[in-house]
């Protein structure tokens, strides 16, 4: 018993581990899309009309962004509603789950 | 049963020239290096006022016909492809017919096909010399875009370019070159990528130009690309039209030199190749200087090659084109 708890543990955190690289090159390429350094990206960045511009060019490569590195086809509908990164994550773990 | 070969390709590009100076000038957020980092484009050519999708064809194959010293008595059947006619009726191809001074006793028809139209040509052409009907076609394949696109839309009009290419496909004794033919049409996508007034379902609209939630400007007469659809449409259904063709030829992904895919534009193709997980080398690219040319960015991808002698016998490609419709055909051809 303990010894398949440890497995189900072991491998939680494998999945768990898989799953942040993925967010980390997630938030790697939005970077190259907003043309900004990876360490300013975070959930509680939001669009704005200089830097963070969620135009459809920026839409367009977030869609193609998403399905590398997480294997998702997002609608560009839904994509365009996101006002900040958090959202978008939001809607990718909506996709995954 | 003849075989078909591909014998000859030349294009044509009209003189005008588009650069991303300019349109950062008139879509100051876009910088000429913004551009060309995210489209992978430096320029596109624009055809003149006065100048069609026919006339840019006339002078792609007459090229071709000088070059190969091929008679134009000679040509048997003629295939114009393009989705800027100069008419509603009558066929282009019989207006080209008259200009190349074609025989008389030619077949002649256009295909209003876009992204897909060059795959869809060579398919037909395939099919005439192999069933016996003719021993050679010559396919054209030329759009204006430009002609649809408004000039404040900067979503469109940093991505298309005009153009025209000759493709001379004749018989041989040898199997075919050119086969593994597959298909796919999904018409729930067609208000994506659109011109939606001027046919006769809208032929009288507001002329008036209206603003997107972009800040792009176009009126019913324009060019409508919903970009992010099309590209779902796409990393969706390219992977399975090139798994159709290789399971119908029998290769597997490694026994294919290059893949041809239609040159919408650089993040399209980064996105397929991390898609098929393919190596760069594999996937030629050609489009800085003419932008996405339609049905011509793979004859013209084609050419470039040819000339840069990157086409030796024996070389595999697959060919894919998708696009507007939605429609995608795919094939093998061998050299």
């Amino acid at each position: 018993m303990a010894s398949v708890l440890g497995i189900l543990v072991r491998d939680a955190r494998l999945i768990f581990r898989e799953a942040i690289m993925e967010l980390e090159k997630f938030y790697t390429g939005l970077a190259d899309i907003f043309e900004v350094s990876p360490d300013s990206i975070n959930e509680n960045i939001y669009f704005d009309n200089e830097t963070f511009v969620w135009d459809s060019l920026a839409i367009v490569s977030t869609l193609a962004l998403a399905d590398e590195c997480f294997g998702v086809i997002l609608s560009g509908q839904l994509l365009f509603e996101c006002e900040s990164v958090g959202d978008i994550v939001n809607l990718i773990e909506q996709r995954l789950r | 049963m003849a075989g078909s070969v591909v014998t000859a390709v030349s294009s044509y590009l009209p003189d005008r020239v588009l650069t991303n100076d300019e349109l950062s000038a008139i879509f100051p957020e876009w910088s000429p290096a913004k551009i060309l980092r995210k489209t992978g484009i430096l320029e596109r050519r624009i055809a003149a006022e006065d100048e069609t999708a026919s006339d840019l064809g006339v002078r792609a194959a007459q090229k071709l016909l000088e070059r190969e010293c091929i008679d134009p008595s000679s040509v048997e059947f003629l295939i114009f492809c393009s989705q800027s006619p100069d008419y509603f009726l009558p066929t282009t191809a019989c207006i080209i017919q008259e200009r190349l001074g074609l025989a008389k006793t030619i077949g002649a028809f256009d295909i209003n096909q876009g992204c897909s139209g060059f795959v869809y040509g060579l398919s037909v052409a395939n099919g005439l010399i192999e069933s016996g009907a003719v021993k050679n076609v010559l396919l054209i394949t030329a759009d204006t875009y430009s002609k649809f696109i408004n000039h404040r839309d900067r979503s469109v009009r940093s991505l298309f370019g005009d153009a025209a290419a000759a493709t001379f496909i004749a018989a041989s004794d040898q199997n075919s070159q050119i086969g593994n033919f597959v298909f796919g049409t999904d018409g729930s996508g067609s208000e994506n990528l659109i011109v939606p007034a001027g046919g006769l379902r809208l032929s009288s609209a507001p002329v008036a130009t209206v603003a997107d939630q972009f800040g792009n400007h176009r009126s019913p007469f324009n060019l409508y690309m919903n970009g992010s659809e099309v590209l779902s449409f796409s990393l969706q259904q390219v992977p399975h039209i090139v798994r159709r063709v290789l399971k119908l030829a029998a290769l597997n992904e490694n026994n294919v030199d290059y893949y041809l895919f239609h040159q919408a534009n650089k993040f399209m193709l980064d996105a397929l190749i991390k898609k098929l997980n393919l190596p760069n080398e594999k996937v030629p690219r050609y489009g800085e200087l003419t932008g996405n040319t339609v049905s011509s960015t793979i004859p013209l991808l084609l050419e470039d090659m040819i000339l840069n002698s990157r086409i030796k016998p024996g070389v595999k490609l697959l060919l894919c084109g998708f696009g507007v419709g939605y429609s995608c055909a795919g094939c093998t051809l061998d050299f």
